[in-house]
């Protein structure tokens, strides 16, 4: 005694929830969307996760001419909802209302971090533009001597962005160097005293700006009555998924004298200072940055950084 | 169309009682139904006005071509009745009730599936191999147990000590709904809830899909209208979610493969046959399984199971059901992803949940009163599976299903877990609070409600980071686990009440008594 082998249609929420969930993947894997949520080391669990939920769908093609005695469909919600939460807004994540403290990383503990040592920072070539050599006394007559420049110099850019203070003394700071130098500041913070900084970066939990310091106080005298005039000067960073997103930045002291608005971009610049600033449950010695400029711009593309 | 009741269960296990019971309801209502009977007890017809009964011995229900199924088409065809009583013998399958049906070429659609079960036979009709029980029990709405020594009247409801009728109904029930947790299952003198079980409303099954869907889209809908911070939270919450959802779904996949692929190609006498009797060698022995095999927590328990029914002492049995959802290779990998550059807490949970799994496991069987539980048959196969032509097939269909029924946890944790996230961002809530001894325990309880996949819970864990101290998130990734709403419902199944209430407030004091004291060398 033979069932005959008809399509049941009550099957099929099922075979297509795992086969749109698997197509929705792939498009955010392609289209390079998955990096509004993840972090790009899940690139290829994303996929192994695409290519799983193919193989069952596949797996259920047969099962679509099983007799169906006992319709369910709610459980194919474990793949709709999510699908269905893409099309909504993204929000602001970046926590401007948020008045916590401002996360460095949870990666490393500050005490952990290190500066390169005086001998690592010794190797690195500085070309010496009145000689036309390099300071470390390599021979560059031998190849092409640009392409070893571009080379030795992107080593040395690569250095920096663990804590060297460019040639210039202006610190740079940018979506690819922000974490690093972040580490950097916060593991010797002193090393900075009275270093030019710059950054794109957004008014994170700033209290009002009242009572603000005319100019920069000497680096031996911390300003007390800037607290009140604080803010950090942030960057989000997302650590595995946007669900972990924190803002990590300069804690700031607007000395420029115009109104910051909270959570809106500014190019910033000012000068480092190392003053007590909150960390963990406590305070620990950190950079503090003296805005002089902060001119309003767009929100830099894209918004987060990586650690 | 005309809806269908269809009463199974085997010979003698109450059906025809039953029908007769509902059947006197239908007196005066005006409705015209057919009583369809493949079995015939000593049960009375019942006197009901206007009830047509058909009486279809087993062999014509099967053979499309005999005269009484040529009969019953005919009557079909003749009369118009308001429904159809099928009263089907236990022994035939769910695959032949619908053939029968769909071969009788009337418009039928099977309203309700009413299984009917006697308490004193049903276990061992639960471990008999090759029984069509298990497919009446995945496909019944409603399992209806006469209690061996009849209705026990109110005052047996009430008596809960072992022995009492209403005890042994329990422990059927929950045996039930160790196989199908959403099986409704009643004892059969509750006639009144039976009847409003049987006939009352019933959610169509595709409203049960769009009626969240439609909830979520008015919520939302009406929050852009006139609540702002409402919007904000639901879009934090959707965004968070789905973020997180990402994150876990491949190691979710991983592990429900893997479990799969162990539950299918492992045999059965494995364990049996390599695991050391002694208690030491034993708890040893557990700890090394629990270390290799990739097995979450939706697995373990169904593997526990089958480790005491072997007859592994409950010790070590329960160190690898504890130990196995916390040190597997499966959590290890998941949790350096969600922690990168930070080994220390992957060996402090592996280390820690190793312990605690111990600890817990000697002082819920050794200290006195521990020890024995309520011990049931290993869960059947499920209906179906039988007909998968290949191994790869039946993995397949393991995952999907595996998949699909824990898969809804998951994202409800994740949901539960990015609400609370999004508002405590919202409402510029200092994290502090989750840090102490208080916030290990929140974090603890937390993990429990979340019900996460031990595969994945790491990286929700990581989402909480910047919310809570390193000690309150080992507490999540510790306990979590090991006991979890989830895991209780399954552990239901297995032992009573009060065994997992023992095994779950010993489990947790353990854990947080091991996080208390070395969680601040993290």
């Amino acid at each position: 005694m033979k069932i005959k082998k008809s399509l049941q249609p009550a099957r099929l929420p099922e075979t297509l929830s795992l086969l749109g969930f698997a197509c929705f993947l792939l498009y955010l894997l392609l289209s390079g969307k998955d990096r509004l949520f993840l972090s790009g080391k899940s690139r290829p669990w994303l996929l192994f996760a695409a290519l799983l939920l193919l193989a069952l769908a596949a797996g259920s093609i047969r099962s679509l001419f099983r007799p169906l005695f006992r319709p369910r469909y709610a459980h194919c919600l474990v793949l709709i909802l999510p699908l269905l939460f893409f099309f909504l807004p993204v929000p602001d994540l970046r926590g401007a209302e948020y008045s916590g403290h401002i996360a460095v990383w949870p990666a490393e503990a500050p005490e952990e971090r290190s500066l390169p040592t005086e001998a690592e920072e010794e190797r690195i070539p500085l070309r010496t533009e009145a000689a036309g050599e390099f300071n470390d006394g390599s021979d560059y007559a031998a190849a092409d001597p640009d392409a070893v420049w571009q080379e030795k110099r992107q080593e040395a850019a690569e250095t920096e962005t663990a804590g060297r203070i460019p040639e210039d003394g202006v610190i740079r700071m940018n979506s690819e160097n922000h974490a690093a130098w972040i580490r950097a500041l916060y593991a010797s913070p002193e090393k900075f005293e009275g270093v030019k900084w710059e950054e794109l970066a957004y008014v994170y939990a700033m209290a009002p700006a009242q009572d603000a310091p005319a100019a920069i106080p000497p680096a031996a005298e911390p300003a007390s009555a800037t607290d009140e005039n604080r803010f950090a000067a942030a960057r989000l960073t997302m650590i595995c998924c946007a669900a972990d997103m924190a803002s990590s930045g300069i804690v700031s002291c607007n000395l420029t004298g115009k109104e910051l608005d909270v959570g809106k971009y500014y190019r910033f610049s000012g000068e480092l200072r190392a003053e007590e600033v909150p960390f963990g449950d406590g305070q620990s010695l950190g950079p503090v940055a003296y805005i002089l400029e902060a001119a309003e711009a767009e929100p830099p593309e894209p918004e987060w950084v990586l650690p | 169309m005309i809806p269908i009741y269809l009463f199974c269960g085997f010979l003698d296990s109450g059906k025809s009682t039953l029908i007769r019971e509902l059947l006197s309801a239908y007196d005066e209502t005006g409705l015209r139904p057919l009583l369809i009977r493949t079995e015939f007890g000593d049960v009375p017809l019942p006197e009901t006005e206007g009830l047509v009964c058909f009486d279809l011995p087993p062999a014509d229900a099967l053979s499309a071509n005999s005269p009484k199924r040529l009969e019953l088409a005919q009557l079909l065809r003749e009369q118009d009745f308001s429904e159809i009583i099928l009263e089907w013998n236990g022994m035939l399958s769910v695959k032949e009730a619908h053939l029968f049906l769909s071969e009788l070429g009337a418009e039928l659609r099977i309203r309700k599936i009413i299984f009917a079960g006697d308490e004193a036979r049903l276990p061992a009709l639960l471990a008999a191999p090759s029984s069509p029980l298990p497919g009446w029990l995945e496909q019944a709405d409603l399992a209806v147990i006469r209690g061996a020594s009849g209705n026990p009247g109110e005052a047996g409801k009430r008596r809960l000590f072992p022995g009492s009728s209403y005890s042994s109904f329990r422990a059927v029930r929950n045996r039930l709904k160790a196989l199908r947790p959403d099986l409704k299952v009643l004892s059969a003198w509750e006639t009144e809830r039976i009847g409003n079980e049987v006939y009352g409303f019933t959610t169509p099954a595709a409203a049960k899909l769009f009626l969240p869907l439609l909830f979520v889209a008015l919520l939302y809908g009406s929050s852009r209208l006139w609540n702002p911070f409402l919007q904000d939270w639901l879009e934090q919450t959707a965004f968070r979610s789905l973020s997180v959802f990402l994150q876990s779904l491949p190691y979710f996949l991983l592990g429900t493969a893997l479990s799969s692929a162990i539950q299918i190609l492992i045999p059965a006498g494995l364990f049996r046959r390599y695991f050391p009797q002694k208690l030491l060698p034993g708890l040893f022995f557990a700890l090394i399984a629990g270390l290799f095999l990739p097995v979450c927590d939706c697995a373990s328990v169904p593997v526990y199971r089958g480790l005491r029914k072997q007859g592994i002492p409950a010790a070590p049995a329960l160190t690898f059901l504890l130990a196995a959802p916390v040190m597997n290779p499966v959590v290890w990998l998941s949790t350096l992803a969600a922690f990168p550059g930070q080994p220390r807490i992957l060996l402090f949970r592996v280390g820690l949940g190793a312990a605690a799994a111990l600890l817990t496991a000697l002082a819920v069987t050794l200290l006195p009163g521990g020890g024995e539980m309520e011990l049931q048959a290993a869960p059947p196969a499920f209906a179906g599976e039988e007909e998968y032509s290949s191994r790869a097939e039946l993995f397949l269909s393991r995952c999907r299903r595996d998949f699909f029924t824990v898969g809804p946890w998951l994202l409800g944790g994740i949901i539960f877990s990015s609400m609370a996230q999004s508002l405590i961002r919202l409402l510029g809530w200092q994290p502090s609070f989750l840090s102490g001894p208080t916030g290990i325990a929140g974090m603890m309880g937390l993990a429990f409600l979340l019900s996460l996949c031990s595969s994945s819970d790491a990286l929700v864990a990581s989402s909480w980071f910047a919310l809570a101290s390193p000690p309150a998130l080992l507490g999540f990734l510790l306990f979590g686990p090991m006991i979890d709403l989830k895991n209780l419902g399954l552990l239901r199944g297995s032992a009573a009440p009060r065994f997992i209430l023992r095994l779950s407030v010993s489990c947790f004091l353990i854990c947080f008594l091991l996080v208390f004291a070395f969680g601040g060398l993290l």
